[in-house]
């Protein structure tokens, strides 16, 4: 008999996708208030039970599974939990600002719980093309959730950039991977790096297609010079949506790294280390120098986001098991902040509507001190001030580059933090010291007050015990 | 080796001799009033010679996004019900999911009213 206890969370989550659509499809023939609860409980229920399942793979589940489709090691059950935990925050964030643009329906919902899906079939994948199924499933309902608000015009815009260059970089990768096929003629992860461990240094063809896939997951993570649709998509995007494509589709990316270039191709990891350092310089400088010149906060974030992919991407470029422990504890805690950074957003108004320049921001110091302290939180975190866990990331980075021996990379990357700890803290100086010409008042967000304010203590706490995801972390990588 | 393909073959020599002879009859036998309506390559209301940026009726590709949809679980099915009997329950059951999949989208294209088309 055929166990399905590898694909229980796949399962719960596509369960709860044709409940949602099935809800949506009766939609005049049930009652409206019946609905209103009934589809944001079932997607809840679906990812509650995904995480439960993933929680509960054991040693003994683990291993490939369906002829050698899909690998529950620990870094699937450390980061399906974590996909299928963000997905349940982002939706208790948004659900009820979406209700209130009236985007709150079904679509919403069953799009969310795809594109998690997807995101856990990349995480689990042992095969290069259940790898590719799962970054489409993703990218697809990325484009539509991002034009979800179709009469909006930047939303459009905005997808339309994200789906032109989203499906030139697939082309891209598939290209790469169809190339890596033909070399080893076999598309199982695992085989591929025994096969180019076979072929020796040196072979031309393995070299162009770790090019080919390295630019394609560098687009997929935004990190530069592929960083364009970046800053587009975060301000076009109605912003619980942008709370969603900062935060998941980014352990996705690190995922890919992890399984594709860290395992797949470790072979070639003299070729792409050299490459991928670059990637990573240019994208602290773009990232940091860029965000200094922005006014709207959701475009700080943006290039905030192209910074920090530029530190995860110095710990996969490392080469070691230690920096990839390291990119892997940075993309986890990244998202921990980001969530709550994008969750104080959606719970704070300005003038009655959502806040979109920093300006907006003045005066919450006085006017709503328990938001602004976790604002501050967020900010110090991502600025990476001590003891917040977001100094714990950018250490662990450092290290790991020093023990590698990359001395003149690490002091760059510090001196890009610093510029950056300079518009972090400017929001910090514009909530705490500017004067108010309007008072900020707390959008109607009752429920998940306390998932926020937990979400926003997290970043406190885990920074005075660093050592606690800092052990998971090192748990998921061991080989 | 060889003997294998005479069963193709044969499928293919039938096939053109029912197509052929059904269309000769047509041909033959029909009644013939030709407009310049009628002599047109396609009459489902396409202009055959025009500019190519003309306006659409976006309709059209509903329906055949829609079709294509539902075509495909043809090809689907036809492998699978001549293998059934090699697959046994553990394929019925795989089937019958696609089938719960595919009709909760039909569900919700009919209760969108995608399939009005006024």
């Amino acid at each position: 008999m055929m166990s399905f206890s590898a694909v229980a969370p796949e399962i719960w989550i596509a369960a709860g996708v044709l409940a949602v659509v099935g809800f949506e499809a009766l939609r005049s023939r049930l009652p409206g208030n019946f609905l209103k609860t009934a589809i944001p409980a079932t997607a809840l229920l679906a990812l509650a039970l995904a995480l439960i399942e993933a929680l509960f793979w054991n040693g003994a589940s683990q291993g490939v599974f369906y002829d050698g489709s899909l690998v529950i090691d620990a870094f699937s059950r450390l980061f399906v939990a974590a996909a299928c935990l963000g997905a349940l925050i982002i939706l208790f964030y948004s659900v009820t600002d979406m209700e209130r643009h009236g985007l709150g329906r079904g679509e919403y919902h069953a799009l969310v719980l795809t594109a998690t899906l997807g995101v856990v079939v990349i995480i689990t994948a042992a095969n290069l093309l259940v790898l590719y199924l799962g970054l489409e499933l993703l990218s697809l309902s990325l484009y539509t959730l991002i034009s979800i608000d179709r009469e909006r015009i930047p939303a459009a815009e905005a997808a339309m950039k994200y789906f032109f260059l989203g499906a030139i970089a697939s082309g891209v990768l598939l290209y790469g991977l169809s190339l890596l096929y033909g070399l080893s003629g076999t598309l199982s992860i695992a085989r591929l790096s025994v096969d180019l461990v076979a072929m020796g240094p040196g072979a031309l063809l393995a070299w162009v297609a770790a090019v080919f896939v390295l630019v394609a997951l560098a687009f997929k993570f935004g990190a530069a010079p592929f960083h364009m649709w970046v800053p587009d998509v975060y301000e076009g995007a109605p912003t619980p949506i942008t709370l969603f494509v900062a935060t998941l589709p980014e352990l996705a990316s690190i995922a890919l790294f992890v399984r594709l270039l860290s395992s797949g191709l470790s072979p070639l990891v003299r070729d792409w280390s050299g490459m991928l350092i670059g990637i990573a310089v240019l994208s602290l400088l773009v990232g940091n120098l860029g965000a200094l010149l922005q006014t709207n906060f959701k475009r700080l974030l943006a290039y905030s986001a192209i910074g920090h992919v530029g530190f995860i991407l110095l710990g996969i470029a490392t080469g070691t098991i230690r920096g990839e422990v390291a990119a892997v504890y940075y993309t986890l805690v990244y998202v921990l902040m980001t969530a709550v950074a994008f969750g104080l957003l959606l719970a704070l108004r300005a003038r009655g509507r959502e806040i979109e320049a920093i300006d907006d921001l003045a005066g919450l110091g006085q006017s709503q001190p328990w938001w602004s302290l976790l604002m501050l939180f967020a900010m110090f975190s991502l600025a990476g001030v001590p003891p917040f866990v977001g100094f714990w990331a950018k250490l662990a980075v450092l290290r790991a580059l020093l023990a590698a021996g990359f001395p003149v990379v690490a002091v760059f990357a510090v001196l890009m933090a610093v510029v950056g700890a300079f518009y972090y803290l400017r929001v910090v100086k514009v909530m705490y010291f500017d004067r108010a010409d309007h008072p900020l008042v707390r959008g109607n967000f009752s429920l998940p007050e306390l998932v926020l304010s937990l979400n926003g203590l997290a970043l406190f706490i885990l920074g005075l015990v660093p050592n606690s995801l800092w052990g998971l972390c090192t748990w998921a990588i061991r080989r | 080796m060889l003997p294998n393909y005479l069963t193709v073959l044969v499928y293919l020599l039938v096939g053109i001799v029912i197509g052929g002879a059904l269309l000769t009859l047509g041909f033959l036998l029909g009644p013939k009033q030709p407009d310049a309506t009628k002599s047109q390559p396609y009459e489902c209301g396409f202009e055959a010679f025009q500019d190519a940026r003309m306006k659409f009726e976006v309709r059209y590709y509903l329906v055949a996004i829609l079709f294509i949809l539902f075509d495909l679980e043809m090809t689907f099915l036809f492998p699978w019900a001549v293998a059934l009997r090699r697959i046994g329950w553990p394929g019925f059951g795989a089937m019958m999911l696609f089938l719960l999949v595919l009709v909760v989208g039909f569900l919700y294209e009919w209760g969108k009213g995608g399939l009005e088309w006024e």
